[in-house]
């Protein structure tokens, strides 16, 4: 259920862009979601739809591409996708890593009419 | 005319919850627990839908637990058009439905449950100094998802899945490919249920009215009657006669209560409590091994429950793949019909509740779901509310985290993230 709150927050946001843009509907929503945070996408987007209906975004489609993060060994230097942001290197079994890109959920492009 | 408008916006994903706790001197006067839960606009969004496409719709509500939301879809849809998938399907929807609980037990139970009871800030920090048991714990999980790729197409959001049964069922070879792992996975979930047996649990326990399904000789999935262990004994067509949804003023949640009595608790320590005798030789051998046996009144062990279920769900899905044999057909049709169909399934986190009216045409006239979150709530409330003195005199961050560690006996939906609760603590004299 926690997909619905995120839904609900990139609602709001793209909402207020379109609105600072003057833009009378939203079509589409494309961003994306690090795999570590163990969320799926169609349920984020589903809870979107759910939301829209009745706003300027009805029928908007909310497209987030599942990104893995890659993750460094620190003491072996070997690259890995951590799960559930877990450092656990997979070769060496260090603790030790350093996380390589960005995790979160972001919103990158909306196209409106 | 379209245009594209670049946004640059990252969200850090954060769980949100609010607990409010009012003393009027040294007693309680008021708990609130505020934790966002969508409006009821799925009954709206079916509403219209081909019958056909709900189990694929309603799997879209939880992140979690899809697997769940298809069955029951399937069952209360399948319940209407007066068919009942048995044989090789009905072992392949347990095999899924096993794939789901180890997934969603596994990340409940070491990635966010096990960091609560060791004191640490989240697995992250746990794996730094127990590396072992956190490698453990995704091994068991992997070995579910793996489960539910096979069956479900897609790890994620199962898409495999259709009333009747399924689009196309597995060989027995590529059944068979998953037992190495689910052996090792097995065998783990026994170790890691002794290692968890010696935590240091709170000392808490509430007269409880445990709710979960009963089946006459299986611990239970999607078949069963609903019963409880204050004398409920009904079928899935009359909870509403028995169970009633309650709007609260300070959530958008929905509380569920028994009727005429208030809260009730379902998910794996109901499960536990109401069906020890149908656990497996495995389990039940495992569970008593670490002296874990009915009643257990108290919600902190759930844990335990859990981690019995591992054991029992691992266990069960080995014995069905080493049985299984594929079935003629992958599904069984039949023609639409007006009619109210009734499905009730134990998702992981406890009862998930459906009723679909359809037409002539199968079109869905109305839609009613009760997910565990919003039966389990007023539950999660009064255990606060006993708290609620401890909690008083603990340090603020002690307390929020005895907080969040007392909710996620319940859930590990609605606190996706370690630390998702501010907790506030005021007093009137
Ligand atoms: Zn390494
Ligand atoms: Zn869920």
């Amino acid at each position: 259920m926690h997909e619905s709150s995120l839904g609900k927050e990139v609602l709001r946001l793209v909402l207020a862009r379109a609105d600072e843009e003057g833009a009378a509907r939203v079509c589409a929503v494309r961003g994306w979601i690090a795999e570590t945070e163990r969320l799926a996408p169609e349920a984020i987007a589903f809870h979107f739809e759910a939301h829209a209906r009745g706003t300027k975004a009805e029928g908007a489609r909310l497209d987030l591409a599942l990104r893995w993060v890659e993750a460094e060994c620190k003491t072996c230097r070997s690259h890995y996708r951590p799960e559930h942001h877990l450092l656990l290197c997979p070769a060496c079994g260090s603790t030790e890593g350093t996380v390589l890109g960005e995790t979160g959920l972001a919103v990158e492009a909306i196209e409106v009419e | 005319m379209a245009r594209t408008i670049k946004v640059d916006y990252l969200a850090r994903v954060e769980g949100e919850g609010a607990l409010t706790i009012r003393f009027k001197g040294d007693k309680p006067s008021a708990v609130e627990l505020r934790i966002f839960e969508p409006p009821r606009f799925f009954e709206a969004f079916l509403r219209g839908r081909a019958h056909l496409e709900v189990p694929d719709i309603v799997a879209r509500i939880c992140g979690i637990c899809p697997v769940a939301y298809q069955m029951s879809a399937c069952h209360a849809i399948e319940d209407a058009l007066g068919i009942h998938p048995g044989g090789a399907i009905r072992a392949l929807r347990r095999l899924l439905y096993c794939g789901e609980w180890i997934e969603s037990h596994g990340l409940h139970v070491f990635m966010l449950h096990a960091p609560d009871f060791l004191g640490y800030e989240d697995a992250i920090a746990m794996a730094k100094n127990h590396r072992e048991w956190v490698a453990r714990g995704l091994g068991i999980k992997k070995a579910g998802n793996a489960i539910v790729t096979a069956l479900g197409g897609r790890e994620i959001h199962p898409i495999n899945v259709k009333i009747g049964g399924f689009y196309r069922a597995p060989t027995v070879a590529e059944l068979a490919a998953l037992l190495p792992d689910l052996s090792r996975a097995l065998e783990d979930a026994e170790m890691c249920l002794e290692w968890m047996a010696k935590f240091d649990f709170p000392a808490f326990e509430r007269d409880y009215e445990y709710v979960a399904l009963r089946h006459p000789d299986e611990y239970p999935f999607s078949e069963g009657r609903i019963v409880s262990s204050k004398g409920i004994d009904i079928d899935a067509r009359d909870y509403e006669a028995h169970f009633a949804e309650e709007h609260v003023p300070h959530s958008t949640a929905l509380h569920a209560v028994v009727l005429g009595r208030g809260d009730y608790q379902c998910g794996p320590l109901a499960r536990f409590n109401l069906n020890f005798d149908h656990l497996g030789e495995r389990a039940r051998a495992a569970a008593e091994r670490i002296h874990f046996v009915p009643p257990c009144n108290n919600p902190y062990k759930s844990l335990l429950a859990r981690g019995v279920e591992l054991i029992q769900a691992l266990d069960e899905a080995i014995r069905i793949i080493e049985s299984y044999t594929p079935p003629e057909a992958p599904a069984i049709t039949a023609a639409p019909r007006r009619a109210t169909g009734y499905g009730c399934t134990e998702a992981p986190r406890g009862m998930l509740w459906h009723k679909y009216t359809m037409d002539e045409a199968g079109l869905v006239e109305d839609a009613r779901i009760v997910p565990p979150t919003s039966q389990n709530q007023k539950c999660i409330e009064r255990d606060l509310w006993q708290l609620a003195p401890a909690l008083a005199a603990m340090p603020h961050a002690a307390a929020t985290r005895r907080a969040e560690q007392a909710v996620r006996n319940f859930d590990p939906c609605i606190s996706c993230s370690t630390h998702f609760l501010r907790l506030s603590i005021e007093r009137e004299d």
